[in-house]
């Protein structure tokens, strides 16, 4: 069973005309950990609402894990993201009315599967939120901070924590360092493929940082995956 | 984490604007059902100012007027009915009892109604109650004064102290009946009617006051070689054996051949009275319905604007699985929070000024409010704010959802 299998997918923004995703056959096997590149407005982004089941394709399908999401209801669909992706963006992605630990057990209230994970490392969510700081190098004063005292670097720290909980099949960042700078970079780099190698979790990460591709073992070029792309490209003017 | 304590913590976060929504909401709340149970208060109090009664009579004038002086000591007859007059209703076959008024005197700015005897067994209010000493007894003498709860209470009077009336019912420099000093023989226990607000002397007293009687010797007369019986009265209150005969003695008494007088039917008369008043509570009603609607107005820009804000928030827990509908959940959770909240301080702030408030328009317009206490009205009118509430915050919510399920990844 491949991790990701997309078949003659096609994609087009509703009330633009400027953008089309066609991608006709692509997969990806287990234990992954993906670099996906591409130049600003390649799609990584449409990419990514694709196979989380924000968005669905006009035509085409994919599988995730065994299981076609385009056939999924909206409420099903949504299940089966809370249930298999841990995610984490490029800023802002805690609540910033929320505890440190509320943050981090948050995906639980909407994935019974990840509490259930969670509640088999430790005896409760609190108790698995401080595992994770504890791995993850959040301290006990940091734990105690409001989210907003937090710094960036500390920010995305947390956010690992909170993708990781649970332990999801999926993990997608969506360019997480580019607030980073190259050192801090690095550290977050190594500490996210880190916990992913150690739970065995596969990891999609998007970022224009070239220079940390050589630590992934795949890696995707979005315009190199555009058949749409492609055609246009070899179409002579 | 439950959703409730997720948009429990968010409301939180926001607290100006929150606790400004509770307070605008808890005004209005406090405003509306406030107006509501001073209107039924006044209603009742209004409507319950006489019973048992089933018919008045006076000199023919307007209904309103014939009502407003017999029965609220307001404004002054026109003409009075003679005695005579009074004591053929009473003879006719159908009348069980009749009550004359005697009015047209005050004291301090109070009525000064003359009756007789009748007036207590008879006069009955609210629910057919009948009136009752607080303390001393009935009047016995033609200068004996038995007072309403509200005149001894406000002037300070006790049983034995002696008073002047005043010829006149304004207040101020009222050519006072200097001559005759009353003596209080009995305080009546509230009723919550204009009765609190009245002096109560035998029609002989009236008499007696208005006998040009200068010369000092006759000061202390008992009055027993003197005739007074009087020569007219004010009105009279008739109650009838059957009420199948209510409309005959009517039109009797319409018909009268000796004098022109009219008999009202109180019930209808108060209704028919209070429906020509009433239109100012409706205003008053009407202002706090407007006043209610801005708050809600209010509700709904701060859950807009709250929607801008939070916009990053949502997407957030969308894309960590939260389902459009829980989306929707979590606003009308908060809305439901603000208006529940903003009901049930407002309740309380009712509560509490009626606490200070209940004992001053008591005493000062003599309108008993129960404004501690909900009524079953006043519950489901409670209920209804937060349901209202509830059902504007569908509003955003509907557009969240919408917002949901078309908003995907975001990256800033």
């Amino acid at each position: 069973m491949n991790l990701i299998e997309l078949k003659k997918i096609q994609f087009k923004y509703v009330n633009s005309q400027a953008f089309t995703l066609k991608i006709n056959q692509f997969e990806l096997k287990k234990n992954t950990q993906a670099f996906i590149e591409g130049p600003s407005g390649c799609g990584k982004t449409t990419f990514l609402n694709l196979l989380t089941g924000l968005i669905k394709p006009q035509q085409g399908n994919i599988h995730l894990l065994g299981t076609d999401i385009t056939t999924l209801s909206q409420i099903e669909c949504d299940r089966f993201r809370a249930d298999h992706f841990g995610i984490i963006f490029q800023l802002f992605n805690l609540i910033p009315y929320l505890s440190v630990i509320e943050n981090i057990i948050l995906p639980c209230t909407f994935s019974n599967k990840k509490a259930k994970r969670a509640l088999q490392n430790e005896s409760s969510l609190t108790a698995e939120a401080y595992r994770l700081c504890n791995e993850l190098d959040i301290d006990d004063t940091l734990i105690k901070k409001p989210i907003q005292e937090l710094s960036i670097g500390q920010q995305q720290r947390v956010a690992i924590a909170r993708a990781i909980i649970g332990q999801p099949d999926i993990l997608i960042a969506d360019e997480p360092t580019s607030a980073l700078d190259n050192e801090r970079r690095d550290q977050f780099i190594q500490l996210l493929l880190q916990e992913a190698n150690k739970y065995n979790m596969n990891l999609l990460f998007v970022s224009h940082a070239m220079s940390i591709k050589s630590k992934f073992n795949t890696i995707l070029n979005l315009n190199e995956l555009n058949d749409y792309y492609k055609d246009t490209q070899n179409v002579p003017i | 984490m439950s959703l409730f304590k997720l948009t429990y913590k968010s409301i939180l976060s926001r607290k100006l604007t929150s606790i400004l929504l509770i307070v605008s909401i808890s005004l209005s709340t406090m405003l509306l059902i406030g107006v509501q149970k001073i209107k039924s208060s006044a209603k009742t109090s209004f409507s319950s100012s006489i019973s048992d009664t089933d018919l008045i009579i006076g000199a023919r004038s307007g209904e309103a007027q014939l009502l407003l002086y017999t029965i609220f000591r307001q404004g002054s007859p026109i003409a009075n009915i003679s005695w005579r007059s009074v004591k053929q209703v009473e003879a006719l076959s159908d009348v069980d009892w009749v009550v004359p008024l005697s009015l047209g005197d005050s004291h301090k700015g109070f009525a000064v109604l003359g009756t007789n005897l009748t007036y207590f067994n008879h006069y009955k209010y609210g629910r057919k109650r009948p009136l009752t000493l607080k303390e001393g007894r009935v009047f016995k003498a033609p200068l004996d004064v038995v007072l309403g709860y509200d005149v001894a209470k406000k002037l300070n009077y006790r049983i034995g102290d002696s008073i002047y009336l005043s010829h006149g019912l304004a207040k101020g420099n009222l050519p006072v009946h200097t001559q005759k000093a009353f003596t209080i023989v009995g305080i009546l226990n509230r009723t919550g009617t204009p009765v609190d607000k009245t002096l109560h002397i035998p029609l002989t007293g009236i008499t007696a006051i208005h006998m040009n009687w200068n010369q000092p010797q006759l000061q202390s007369l008992s009055f027993i070689d003197v005739d007074l019986t009087p020569a007219s009265v004010t009105g009279a209150l008739v109650g009838l054996k059957s009420p199948f005969s209510l409309f005959s003695v009517q039109q009797q008494i319409t018909n009268w051949p000796d004098e022109p007088l009219m008999a009202i039917i109180p019930g209808v008369s108060l209704a028919r009275l209070w429906n020509s008043i009433g239109t100012i509570d409706t205003a008053f009603w009407i202002i706090s319905v407007l006043v209610l609607i801005i708050s809600f107005i209010g509700l709904l820009l701060a859950l807009f604007m709250s929607l801008n804000q939070r916009k990053r928030e949502l997407a957030i827990l969308r894309t960590m699985g939260a389902h459009p509908t829980q989306l929707a959940i979590i606003l009308t959770i908060e809305s439901f929070l603000i208006t529940f909240m903003g009901v049930v301080f407002g309740l309380l702030l009712m509560i509490i000024t009626g606490l200070f408030l209940t004992p001053i328009l008591e005493s000062q317009f003599g309108l008993v409010l129960a404004l501690t206490t909900l009524s079953q009205l006043e519950i489901f009118m409670a209920l209804g704010i937060v349901g209202f509430g509830v059902i504007i915050g569908f509003i955003p919510a509907i557009l969240a959802y919408k917002r949901g399920l078309t908003e995907g990844f975001i990256s800033v």
